[in-house]
């Protein structure tokens, strides 16, 4: 497999390496503020509306919710042992394992439309398009815009996590990522994760806080 | 000038201190949290679902941040910036809550899509 070339200002690849993953942290740190502007209107208008709020929580479907919740977390589970096994040269195995990863991805994605398409069933729509008549109130109408704006900027990380898993996999599959090249795969993974760690908290708060 | 061609070795693999069986009790425990919070979700606690919720995946995050992200294993200047960016939103969303919290304004005007006569709640 080919090394990773050596910038010249870096000292060595172990330095090249922590200054990638510095990177990918500042960018994950921005992500992780794009998604505070709507934990931070969840809270606000959950003050202002707290009976309508759990009422509306109770309108998700706290199943699939939590098998989503379970999936994401085996998918950082295998994705944490796809970087390992690419560290440990075995870029094989790595793929085998991001695999896995995607498929428990869309997996995610496939329940998410099963979610949102009974909603649509049942008239709880984001936005001016909401006509739930269970649950007219004002409060719920924004708990749902909410539930949409979140659940849908969270699915569409998800996709290009995805498209980077998958490009990383077929890299790995092709033996271009290895013990002397696995920077890729490190920042990939640290994505991935992401990805859970946002859904770890929207869980909570989108399906249990009845 | 330095030399900016590809290593004569490849470099030493770094240090992997967390195995197969470090990710898997990770994982374990992750499940094992999110069991508690479901079922801690139907002990009825009112007020204090929220925080008790929120509390539970902070351990959550913490386990993922740590061990599966190998924030353990990282330079401070590195967990620098996660830290930072949870100071900041701790900051913001708790603020917001606590402005809307203690507004004493009057009461909001009744919801028009209620059919009932608006019980009045100052």
């Amino acid at each position: 497999m080919p090394a990773p070339r050596l910038a010249e200002q870096f000292a060595d690849l172990g330095t090249q390496g922590a200054a990638a993953r510095l990177g990918m942290w500042i960018f994950l740190a921005s992500e992780l503020l794009l998604f505070a502007g709507l934990f931070t209107l969840y809270g606000a208008y959950r003050a202002m509306y707290p009976a309508a709020f759990a009422a509306a929580t109770t309108h998700n479907d706290i199943v699939i919710g939590s098998v989503n919740t379970i999936v994401l977390i085996t998918s950082s589970l295998t994705v944490a042992m796809a970087v390992h096994a690419t560290k440990t040269d075995r870029p094989r195995r790595a793929a085998s394992l991001l695999g896995a990863t995607v498929v428990l991805g869309l997996v995610f994605l496939a329940l998410k439309a099963t979610e949102y398409a009974d909603h649509f069933r049942h008239g709880i729509l984001p936005g001016a398009a909401y006509r739930f008549t269970e649950l007219p109130e004002h409060g719920a109408r924004v708990f749902f815009t909410l539930y949409y704006a979140a659940t849908g900027l969270h699915a569409v990380h998800v996709t290009a996590g995805l498209a980077a898993l998958v490009w990383l996999a077929t890299g790995c599959a092709r033996r271009r990522y290895g013990a002397a090249h696995h920077v890729p795969v490190e920042l990939g993974g640290l994505y991935w994760h992401l990805v859970d760690l946002v859904w770890i908290f929207l869980w909570p708060l989108l399906y249990l806080a009845r | 000038m330095t030399d900016q061609h590809q290593p004569s070795q490849t470099p030493p693999a770094p240090p992997h201190e967390l195995g197969t069986r470090h990710y898997v009790l990770v994982w374990i425990a992750l499940l094992g949290l999110t069991g508690l919070s479901w079922a801690v979700s139907y002990a009825g606690l009112g007020a204090l679902d929220v925080a008790v919720a929120l509390a539970i995946a902070t351990v959550k995050s913490a386990l993922v941040l740590l061990f599966f992200m190998h924030l353990v294993h990282e330079r401070f200047t590195t967990r620098l910036v996660p830290l930072v960016a949870v100071t900041l939103i701790a900051l913001l969303v708790g603020l917001t809550v606590l402005d809307v919290r203690t507004r004493m304004t009057s009461s909001p005007a009744p919801d028009p899509a209620l059919t009932a006569p608006a019980a009045a709640h100052p």
